[in-house]
């Protein structure tokens, strides 16, 4: 255990050796947050109630969208594709070292800075701007948005982690993880949230895995879910997860019997 | 037992052929040429506790697929490979423990962060006990010259220090058995040395078992009484360092100034001329026709300086690469 809790230290440290990067990261989030509730603040302008959203919902809907990215959708688990053509994937096979764990670890220290950031920047502008947001008070819905929030990141390192193993047998999956992450992105409802489309279309993408992504954990949080969508919608994303969680291990055993170890 | 047992290890890999041209290029993603290329064929050896092996052979020999496969980074297609009653392609955190592969220029230092951070994670991640850890980073850093800097970010560091660094890495964990590939490639001549020494002393210090490969033959000349040559997969040669020179060493090299020009032509049928500028003559002389040769020549030339020298270690390598027999 103290290995992974090291792992954590020095990704931290690899933070506060690159200040100025780390300041960059930020005013693009803060950006993208104003951009988002200046774009939904003109669109409530003159109505206060849009695609059956009250103003604050989608408000909070579209603040928490940020927070949401950055804790689920962002994570350093691709370059494990680089890993693989660079052949680096070796310092870690040569070690007593469970790669995933150390990836995961790493991960989880970068999720833990963006948190931690993300929350104080959205205090300083909910109080700078005075928004109108929903704020959720109920215990339950809490805590099922903290559970959901974890599958999701989950899932989607699993996702990224799927698309970068294939490098064992196609050189490039660039252009394959950036497709991904276009329509994961669409999908997860990370644009607008996904019950504003067609019904059909909907009742289809709530079996997708990627609806657990961003869509169902801030529905959690607004409290607009009937239990049994909750326990449907529960028991779908940990299928998911299980499925996934199969499949790499198998791509993993496989590819490391297919593994050059190039340009080492 | 040996510490390291191979017999008949074979590794093949499936090439991907790339052919050139648009509509190729959509033939082959419709129907892609696989090609199989065998990198080592019937690879057998057996390597006793604390030997200390010079393993060499030209570019694309097969030495560092052998060390791959023998640290478990890569799968055997065929074959059997026991170390320290391991099979290495297994991976047991017991066998990684015990030992250590390095590879060059490559590292496992944390690139934006100070040696010293990673040499705490491989603590952790080798489960070394305080004392033993303190223990050996004081005295890798102290024998490597180098306890000022593990506090310097790596990216900050030159070449050889990182080299050093990598080294205080892989060996704080006591390894058994080490796995070096080019470890002084890159390096200067005076930091050749100093690695050099150092992995003399972890050889004996430690009774390390250590397979070695370099293209500097200097490191395999000091270092190693066995060598094992490697060429196109198979082994051509496996034993002392000594004997692999007697055998190969079939000519002398005599270095001659005159005080006098001569004719060039006059001294062809001695032996193959090397170089001939001004008075200066360099021949390659039959080893066993030398004496009378050089006598031969100190008697009926002008001859102010006379030498006689063995073949350097990287003709006698070369002659071993393209003997036929072999």
């Amino acid at each position: 255990m103290k290995k992974y809790f090291r792992i954590f230290q020095n990704t931290l440290l690899e933070h506060e050796a690159f200040k100025i990067n780390f300041l960059f990261w930020r005013i693009r989030v803060v950006i993208t947050m104003l951009m988002t509730y200046f774009l939904w603040t003109s669109v409530y302008a003159d109505s206060t109630r849009l695609f059956n959203y009250p103003k604050e919902k989608i408000l909070t809907y579209s603040l928490l969208l940020v927070f949401i990215h950055g804790f689920v959708l962002s994570t350093r688990i691709f370059l494990i594709d680089e890993e693989i053509n660079m052949g680096s994937l070796s310092k870690y096979l040569i070690r007593p070292i469970n790669y995933f764990a150390f990836h995961i670890t790493k991960d989880a220290a970068d999720k833990i800075v963006g948190l931690g950031f993300s929350l104080i920047e959205l205090s300083v502008l909910i109080i700078l701007l005075q928004p109108v947001l929903y704020i959720q008070t109920g215990i339950f819905w809490i805590t099922i948005f903290y559970i959901s929030i974890v599958i999701a990141a989950i899932l989607y390192l699993e996702i990224i982690t799927i698309i970068s193993l294939l490098t064992f047998w196609i050189h490039d999956t660039w252009p394959l993880r950036f497709l991904a992450v276009i329509l994961i992105s669409f999908l997860a409802g990370s644009y607008f949230p996904l019950d504003i489309l067609p019904r059909k279309l909907f009742e289809i993408l709530i079996y997708s895995p990627f609806t657990y992504l961003v869509f169902f954990p801030l529905k959690l949080y607004l409290g607009d879910v009937p239990q049994s969508i909750i326990i449907q919608g529960i028991t779908v994303s940990i299928v998911y997860l299980l499925l996934f969680l199969g499949f790499i291990l198998f791509l993993w055993k496989r590819g490391l019997r297919s593994y050059g170890a190039e340009g080492q | 037992m040996s510490t390291i047992s191979i017999k008949g290890l074979d590794k093949q890999f499936r090439i991907h052929k790339k052919v050139p041209g648009f509509f190729s290029i959509i033939k082959s993603f419709i129907k892609p040429k696989i090609e199989t290329v065998t990198a080592l064929n019937n690879i057998s050896f057996n390597i006793e506790k604390g030997e200390l092996v010079g393993f060499i052979g030209p570019n694309g020999a097969g030495k560092t697929t052998t060390l791959k496969c023998l640290s478990g980074l890569l799968y055997p297609t065929g074959g059997f490979i026991k170390i320290l009653g391991y099979e290495p392609y297994k991976r047991e955190s017991a066998y990684l423990k015990k030992i250590s592969l390095i590879m060059g220029q490559k590292n496992q230092l944390w690139w934006d962060l100070p040696a010293i951070d990673t040499f705490k994670l491989n603590k952790e991640i080798y489960e070394i006990s305080d004392d033993n850890y303190k223990k050996s980073l004081g005295e890798l850093t102290e024998i490597l010259e180098v306890g000022k800097e593990i506090g310097i970010p790596v990216r900050r560091l030159s070449l050889g220090q990182r080299m050093k660094m990598e080294l205080v890495a892989a060996l704080l964990h006591r390894p058994e058995v080490l796995f070096l590939d080019e470890p002084t490639i890159g390096l200067d001549v005076v930091m050749q040395k100093k690695m050099r020494d150092f992995i003399a002393n972890y050889n004996i210090k430690r009774k390390a078992t250590i397979i070695l490969t370099s293209h500097y033959i200097a490191d395999v000349r000091t270092l190693c009484k066995r060598v094992i040559i490697i060429n196109k997969g198979r082994i051509i040669y496996d034993g002392s360092f000594d004997k692999l020179v007697k055998k190969y060493a079939d000519h002398k090299l005599l270095s001659i100034t005159f005080n006098k020009s001569v004719n060039k032509n006059t001294l062809l049928r001695f032996g193959q001329i090397r170089s001939f500028t001004k008075n200066k003559l360099e021949l390659e002389v039959d080893k066993l026709t030398y004496k009378k040769t050089s006598s031969i020549l100190l008697n009926r030339y002008p001859v102010e300086d006379f030498n006689i020298e063995d073949p350097e270690i990287e003709d006698i390598i070369r002659s071993v690469f393209e003997d036929k027999r072999l």
